[in-house]
């Protein structure tokens, strides 16, 4: 035996040196793997030989030095080997025998494409198949997670990959470049066996189970098939979508578990955030958002992050024990009994509080806590949740006991006269400058007559009672309390404030991103749904063109009174859009259309309104002026290159004043960029045909008096104005003969 | 991204002017020189049936601490970083000294922040960091750019030029547990092994460790690294033992099964290094 160990030994240094050998240099891979075969699978080889063997074997086929078609021809010498190897009972050499496989499987494949006639390979390469599949789900962990990549690598194989040529890698494996009527390989079965066996991974995320080692490895392997495999990428996506681990873990919190259960959250969101990067254009983004968000907010509810400190560890744990105690205590009754419904009581045991009057239980230790301990948030959250699960009978049963309550102590009060509320008669007498006719006599009849709806009559009946509500005590008391009223901002408080909120918002859209695709909702599109960066565009240039133009008027008359200067709120507004768009003019140019488009809108609006109703005065038409000033800003930084974005703003707008026909008249004599303004007017007589005849004029001046523009100016004449340049004027009638 | 190169003439700086610096005691006990000449693996591979990465952003401080400690105690072990470029702390906080990964070496940062500034350097501990990590391996390693599976050589290349240099380079380049110093090296970690599309089919252990930046935590999360590993190792000798106890062919196992609960326990010996970990291939 001792003998024996050290033969062995030696042989193993023996391999040691070759392996290091093949390391330093890939080209004796298929010397060495020649002759070692045979001593590795032998029957009278010892186990070491063998794991040595196997290494060695999952090594090679995952060298990335040795080329595919090297591989490729290894593989056939192996196939036999790795069958005996898949015999073996050992953990090591398994995943070795099963990492191998899956290195090969897309090789022999290839080959089999190639090579119809090898049907003796393909039965080994099935066998090979079979085998590591039925340990799929029967063998020790280590082994399955071995199976999962093999899986993952048949799924690849056996399904058809990108179809559109451009996208297609040459060296990739799949059922593609099967040829049609293969003897061996058929591709109906084949995809079957790969959408098989994707449902079994798959059914990983539905079990319920935690496990983990097998859902992450299947969760990390699956990006590579959602990312090259259309046919089958919508079936995984949907089953990621559903699949939240935190929800599964949080029915038990054991320490363990809650690692666990971080540990698949933060991977699944690792690969949603991998398939939202590389899937940016596709339908399922948004999808693998609002996924991602989900699972944020999950993580966040069960609060399964572990906390840095020290402190906050052991108050997480002081939780579970109590958590475990309540369960455990649980567990010894069987089941809890269902509280009894609470008991309403209908009258209140005594006094004419709030508290008696809205208390509704008869517990007393619940009746005396005092909900005002609670933080906001969690006293919402708790009013939100009974909102949603309240019964509805029960609710009404306690709304009517509680206007019963109220009639009754309102029929009570009614009894007791109230005290005279002394406010009137007093504001009354302050009124001293401004006494009517027969004066005297309404200022002692006032608190009775002059203001009726907020007395209250001596006697009082029934239909007064129902009608009105509020309990008497405290309506007296409303009555004694005068609130102060605050007096209104004079015109310079509202420019302030107005300006600090621009800013504020300003800022927010600024922050905003842009969300990743726009959905285009046509005519049913609402102005602003989502509170993106376009919405808060639109709510800004609709305040200014409409919304606020009548608080304008109100505070400019009041500031006309007092001889202020008053800038009004929609032009302030509409300076810091222009400023915004100046910005950066180049990205915010949606910003500027839908903005100026809506000042077009509203000129035509309010020019219609003062048509109907000619006494109304016509406000000042804004979109010619911020036109201008939008294009005057924009002409100093305009580009050649800039062509698209000026362009497309130029046919999105409804309306081109002459001014800025004037500023691409000075960008045609601008040497640097004639052809853009040239291109522009170009682009303005083809396609809007109200300003033809403005711009052809300026383009008959340039060609008159600016040599430099004369050819450029020219062709556009020829075009539209043939006879200003000594051609024959083109009838539309002879060309349509001819 | 260039290598900033420095006018100043390398070499030590006049004595006196260390001597009114002096560098501070924790930095100096708390980074031993390694004793010279330590072999880079102690014992069969028996002995570390498991093969190490370390992984931090700069490949600087976590991940070296690390690499240090785990191949101090005998382990095959390799490091990374996962940042676009090395950057170290320079003399304000706009000013960080950024250096390439793998072109410049541990050695030619030493020498040139030694002769631009002696004593801000030996203060904040750089000096005592690169003199360190220059012992260990020649030059900082971007984990993007490696690729699992090319042999590491061992030859002189491969190691720094210094004759007291040691460093367990992994000959196969495959390791099995990959483990970051913070989330953002997980997230770029995992996230890499996806866009690689696992051609070689070799299960990864990736664990995270959170360990925030500065030399003290480091040597702390150091030291828990270490404890993880010999439990990993524990680990995977007991269930080799498992088997040759009592038949030299019975059903081997392996410690894949085993390491969320592994992770578990030692999460709980130190709550103060909050543990993520994945399962995935390279």
């Amino acid at each position: 035996m001792a003998e024996g160990d050290v033969a062995v030994k030696d042989k193993i240094a023996q391999l040691n040196q070759a392996r290091s050998l093949v390391l330093q240099d890939s080209q004796f891979y298929p010397d060495i793997l020649k002759g070692i075969l045979p001593v590795i699978v032998a029957p009278s080889s010892v186990i070491e030989l063998r794991r040595w063997g196997s290494e060695f074997l999952a090594e090679t086929f995952s060298s990335p030095l040795l080329a595919a078609q090297k591989k490729q021809e290894l593989a056939l010498t192996c196939l036999g080997p790795l069958i005996t190897l898949l015999g073996e009972l050992e953990t090591g050499i398994l995943k070795n025998v099963i990492q191998c496989s899956s290195s090969i499987y897309p090789l022999i494949f290839r080959y089999i494409c190639h090579n119809k006639a090898e049907t003796a390979i393909w039965q080994q390469m099935v066998a090979i198949k079979s085998k590591i599949l039925s340990m799929l789900d029967t063998g020790v962990e280590g082994v399955r997670l071995a199976c999962i990549k093999f899986v993952q690598r048949i799924i690849l194989v056996q399904t058809p990959g990108a179809s559109d040529p451009r996208l297609v890698d040459k060296s990739e494996v799949s059922l593609t470049i099967v040829p049609l009527n293969h003897p061996i390989l058929n591709i109906h079965a084949l995809e079957a066996e790969a959408h098989g066996l994707l449902d079994r991974l798959l059914n990983v995320f539905q079990d319920g189970k935690l496990d983990a080692p097998v859902i992450t490895a299947i969760l990390n392997s699956l990006p590579a098939l959602v990312k090259s495999r259309a046919a089958i990428s919508n079936k995984i996506l949907n089953v990621l979508m559903a699949y939240n681990p935190i929800a599964i873990a949080a029915k038990s919190m054991v320490f363990k578990e809650r690692f666990i259960a971080r540990s698949l959250e933060k991977t699944l969101r690792t690969v949603l955030i991998h398939l939202a990067r590389a899937s940016s254009q596709s339908p399922h983004a948004t999808k693998i958002q609002q996924q991602i968000q989900r699972l944020a907010q999950a993580k966040a509810e069960f609060s399964i992050e572990v906390s840095k400190s020290n402190k906050r560890v052991l108050s997480g744990a002081e939780v579970d024990s109590v958590k475990r105690t309540k369960y455990a205590r649980n567990d010894e009754s069987e089941y809890t009994p269902t509280p009894p419904p609470p008991t309403i009581q209908v009258q209140p045991s005594n006094g004419t509080t709030y508290k008696t009057l809205f208390t509704i239980t008869g517990d007393q230790a619940l009746s005396n806590f005092d909900v005002s301990q609670l933080p906001l948030d969690m006293a919402a959250q708790i009013t939100l949740a009974t909102m949603f699960s309240v019964n509805q009978e029960a609710l009404e049963a306690s709304v009517a006991v509680v206007r019963q309550r109220l009639s009754s102590l309102v029929i009570a009060a009614s009894k007791i006269p109230p005290p005279r509320p002394p406010q009137a008669s007093q504001i009354d007498d302050d009124d001293d400058d401004y006494t009517p006719a027969g004066g005297d006599d309404t200022v002692s009849q006032a608190p009775v007559t002059g203001a009726g709806g907020t007395l209250y009559p001596d006697d009082s009946d029934d239909s007064y009672e129902v009608t009105d509500l509020v309990p008497t005590t405290a309506r007296s008391k409303a009555a004694g309390m005068d609130l102060v009223k605050m007096p209104d901002l004079s015109p310079a408080q509202v420019q302030e404030a107005c300006e600090g909120t621009l800013d504020r918002m300003f800022e927010t859209i600024t922050t905003l991103e842009r969300p990743p695709k726009k959905e285009r909702a046509g005519l049913t599109r609402l102005a602003s749904i989502s509170w993106d960066k376009d919405s808060w565009i639109t709510v800004l240039s609709r305040l200014s063109t409409r919304g606020l133009s009548g608080i304008d008027a109100e505070i400019q008359a009041q500031a006309t009174e007092s001889r202020m200067h008053y800038e009004t709120l929609s032009s302030q507004i509409r300076l810091k859009l222009y400023l915004y768009i100046m910005g950066d003019f180049r990205t915010r140019m949606d910003a500027a259309v839908s903005w100026l488009n809506e000042e077009w809108y509203n000129d035509k609006l309010q020019a219609m309104a003062v048509k109907e109703n000619s006494g109304r005065v016509a406000l000042e038409p804004q979109y010619a002026k911020w036109m201008t000033k939008v294009m005057d800003g924009i002409f100093t930084y305009l580009e050649t290159t800039d062509r698209n974005i000026f362009l497309r703003f130029l046919s999105e707008l409804p309306a081109i004043p002459a001014p800025v026909l004037g500023n691409i008249r000075g960008l045609c004599l601008d040497p640097e960029r004639s052809n853009l303004g040239f291109l522009a007017f170009q682009y303005l007589c083809m396609l809007k045909p109200p300003v033809r005849k403005d711009v052809l004029d300026i383009v008959e001046e340039l060609w008159h008096n600016h040599n430099d523009v004369k050819t450029a100016a020219r062709k556009l004449l020829v075009k539209f104005r043939p006879h200003v340049v000594g051609l024959p004027a083109k009838e539309p009638a002879t060309t349509g003969a001819s | 991204m260039s290598k900033p190169r420095s006018t100043t003439p390398p070499g030590d700086p006049p004595p006196e002017a260390l001597a009114l610096y002096p560098p501070p005691k924790n930095t100096k006990a708390r980074t031993p020189p390694p004793p010279p000449g330590i072999p880079g693996r102690q014992g069969p591979p028996e002995e570390f049936p498991l093969k190490f990465c370390t992984v931090c952003a700069n490949n600087q401080n976590r991940s070296m601490e690390a690499h240090l400690v785990l191949s101090q105690a005998g382990f095959p072990v390799i490091s990374f970083g996962t940042g676009s470029a090395v950057r170290l702390p320079g003399p304000s906080i706009d000013k960080p000294n950024i250096y390439a990964f793998n072109a410049t070496s541990y050695d030619e940062m030493y020498t040139e922040l030694k002769a631009r500034d002696p004593r801000l350097y030996m203060a904040n501990g750089l000096l005592g960091m690169l003199d360190r990590n220059r012992k260990i391996k020649r030059s900082p390693e971007r984990w993007q750019d490696w690729q699992v599976g090319r042999p590491r050589g061992n030859g002189p290349h491969e190691r720094g030029q210094a004759e007291n240099t040691y460093s367990d380079e992994i000959e196969s380049g495959i390791v099995d547990v990959v483990i970051t110093c913070e989330e953002r090296c997980w997230d770029a970690v995992v996230d890499d092994l996806i866009s690689r599309g696992s051609p070689l089919n070799r299960l990864v252990h990736v664990i995270n460790i959170d360990i925030r930046d500065n030399h003290e935590e480091a040597a702390v999360g150091g030291k828990g690294i270490l404890e993880l590993a010999k439990m990993l190792t524990a680990a995977a000798k007991e269930e080799q033992e498992k088997a040759a106890d009592e038949a030299r062919d019975f059903d081997r196992s392996s410690v894949d099964g085993r390491v969320p609960e592994i992770l578990a326990d030692w999460q709980e010996k130190h709550p103060t290094l909050p543990v993520l970990w994945t399962a995935s291939y390279f």
